[in-house]
């Protein structure tokens, strides 16, 4: 089956194949960047403006809740060190088990490859 | 039957033709008031000073239609007025963003003239309506109770408006006799025996055909926002009622017009006309009150004092927020229960350009009910999807979404799909209200009181459009005209 970005998207998605060739192992960043779509409603992937939620660029490896500007849930605000792989997966997963009361409206990714193609994705942005 | 009730139904939509879709906004949401930027975030974002003396100082919990609404009546009536809204936008339960490249409406979205609150905005600024055709469109995919797909034209299975006012008088006989005065719940109380009937009940004994069942499942337990048996008969009842007792009408008032530049556009009107000071990213946690006046603790522990409060927390959300005294128990009892209200909306794009459709299942265990065709553009089709939970469709699985839209297009292929999670949000914590059987009439009182010198608005228990936009407005105005009268006294 095929899928296309949208076309906002293009221009971002050619930077990040051309930094592809330095991906993590078993993921997909082109994926990975399909499903940030999902994202854009509250998020700013490519700029550092916050919107409903904190912008995403440079995200990996970001101290937990520490954005600059983006005033955060407590249940975020709780929890402490830097987003890594591990912590973007789990919170990836199931935002509100995570960190119960987040503001973050999401269900969560619930497909271990997808969590690991964003993740990749993410980690590829703050490059 | 008179000539009118042959008069067959007019669709200037309907077909292949699509009306022209202006791209209204092409910037992220960030532009505007309705959520902030990095500068402002938890700030005040419309910090107007008031000039002179104030009348006195009012709250408003929440930035949704009913707060903005009471914030605008209050601050053009001399209060002071301070807006604390818990997300980094406000909208509430509508929330205009982005997908697919174009501003679309995540939440609420339709209106219609027989809205007597929202109409009245609508007019007051000019706004201008737009179309969703897959309400009324020709062309009618559907999938019967054995899972088949069949595909029909509206005109085929109801020639005449008359034609399909029927099934609606045979699902909601005697309706008038039952709710006479739709407006005034509290008057004319024959309606409230039907409180605790489901709609599953009443549809199981209504001697309704396959395909009317099938049309009047698929619309009920998408308006109802979840499977028919957890949703009470009495609740489009009343939107029946108020469409004049016409089911073609009633088709038109909930997913057929929409205002163009998206909800979004006419909050910005309203409070724009507030002076408000705004702070997003506020959530209150605490509301305190003696006979002097009102106290809110922020959850940065900001202490802020006032007057008066206009409490716009959402049933569902209430019994999280600590109230000293205490919140009264019937308010908490009803939010500890929660209203039915829980079902998907999803906004997909499909990788060609398909006809005008409506597509209807049957089923509170179907991953999608109701398929409305919104537009094509770019050689792609935009349709939002509506279905009972998430338990049946994850909305964040664009597979899953894929193989949902197949029951209706086979060949199709999804680009992206977006529904926003109202049921994971902490300040919805589900959709639209859906009365749970007993709640149209058992809660309606408790959830109305005022508390001393704190006023209760939202859609949630509105008198008329419970549910809806023009809901959430009519208890912003009345909220309001309770802090004027108490304050004035």
């Amino acid at each position: 089956m095929t899928r296309h970005i949208g076309s906002g998207g293009l221009a971002f998605l050619f930077l990040v194949l051309a930094v592809a060739a330095r991906a993590s192992d078993n993921c997909d960043v082109v994926a990975g960047a399909q499903a940030t779509i999902k994202c854009v409603a509250c998020h700013s992937l490519d700029t550092s403006e916050n919107g409903v939620g904190p912008s995403l660029q440079g995200v990996y490896g970001r101290k937990i809740a520490a954005y600059e500007g983006f005033r955060y849930s407590r249940a975020l605000r709780k929890i402490e060190g830097e987003w890594t792989a591990e912590e973007l997966d789990k919170f990836l997963l199931k935002p509100q088990a995570y960190a119960p009361g987040t503001r973050m409206a999401f269900g969560g990714l619930q497909k271990d490859q997808e969590r690991a193609d964003v993740i990749c994705f993410l980690k590829q942005q703050g490059g | 039957m008179s000539d009118n009730e042959k008069k067959p139904l007019i669709r200037p939509y309907a077909g292949p033709a699509s009306p022209s879709r202006r791209q209204f906004l092409a910037a992220g949401a960030s532009a505007s008031v309705l959520a902030a930027s990095a500068a402002v975030t938890g700030g005040m974002v419309s910090a107007a000073e008031h000039s002179g003396e104030s009348k006195g100082h009012v709250i408003v919990i929440g930035g949704g239609f009913a707060g903005c609404t009471a914030a605008r009546e209050l601050g053009r009536s001399g209060y002071k007025v301070t807006l604390l809204e818990a997300r980094n936008r406000l909208g509430g339960r509508t929330f205009t963003s982005e997908f697919a490249g174009e501003m679309v409406d995540m939440g609420g979205t339709w209106i219609h003239w027989l809205q007597p609150h929202v109409w009245s905005e609508i007019r007051r600024y000019g706004m201008d309506l737009e179309e969703t055709v897959g309400a009324v469109a020709e062309n009618v995919i559907y999938i019967d109770y054995q899972g088949k797909r069949h595909e029909a034209k509206w005109s085929e299975i109801w020639p005449t408006a008359e034609d399909h006012d029927k099934i609606w008088r045979k699902y909601y006989p005697g309706a008038y006799e039952l709710m006479p005065r739709p407006s005034m719940p509290f008057e004319d109380l024959a309606w409230v025996k039907t409180d605790n009937i489901t709609m599953q009940e009443k549809m199981d004994s209504s001697g309704l055909t396959e395909i009317e069942k099938i049309y009047l499942d698929c619309y009920h337990t998408t308006c109802g926002a979840n499977a028919m048996k957890n949703v009470s008969w009495s609740f489009i009842l009343r939107w029946y009622a108020h469409a004049g007792y016409s089911g073609t009408v009633i088709n038109d008032l909930g997913l057929r017009f929409k205002i163009k530049g998206g909800t979004k556009a006419l909050l910005e009107k309203i409070i724009g006309d507030s002076g408000a000071d705004i702070r997003l990213s506020t959530p209150v946690y605490k509301v305190m009150q003696n006979d002097k006046g009102v106290e809110v603790i922020t959850d940065s522990e900001e202490i802020i004092k006032a007057d008066a409060i206009v409490c716009t927390v959402p049933m569902n959300v209430l019994k999280d927020v600590e109230f000293s005294p205490p919140l009264r128990p019937g308010k908490v009892a009803a939010s500890k229960q929660t209203h039915a209200g829980s079902g998907t909306k999803i906004h997909v794009q499909l990788d060609k350009e398909y006809e005008a459709f409506g597509g209807w299942a049957p089923g509170g265990d179907a991953p999608i009910n109701y398929v409305l065709w919104d537009s094509v553009k770019n050689g792609h089709t935009h349709l939002i999807t509506f279905g009972p939970s998430t338990d049946t469709l994850d909305m964040n699985d664009t597979e899953a979404v894929e193989k949902a839209i197949r029951k209706f297009l086979p060949d199709a292929t999804v680009v992206q799909a977006y529904g926003y999670g109202w049921n994971d949000d902490p300040y919805s914590q589900g959709v639209w209200f859906a009365p749970r059987p007993g709640q149209s009439y058992g809660i309606l009182e408790d959830m109305q009181a005022s508390q001393g010198r704190i006023h209760f608005a939202s859609a949630d228990w509105a008198n008329s459009w419970r549910g809806f936009i023009d809901g959430a407005i009519e208890q912003g105005l009345i909220a309001a005209d309770k802090v004027r009268g108490q304050l004035q006294s």
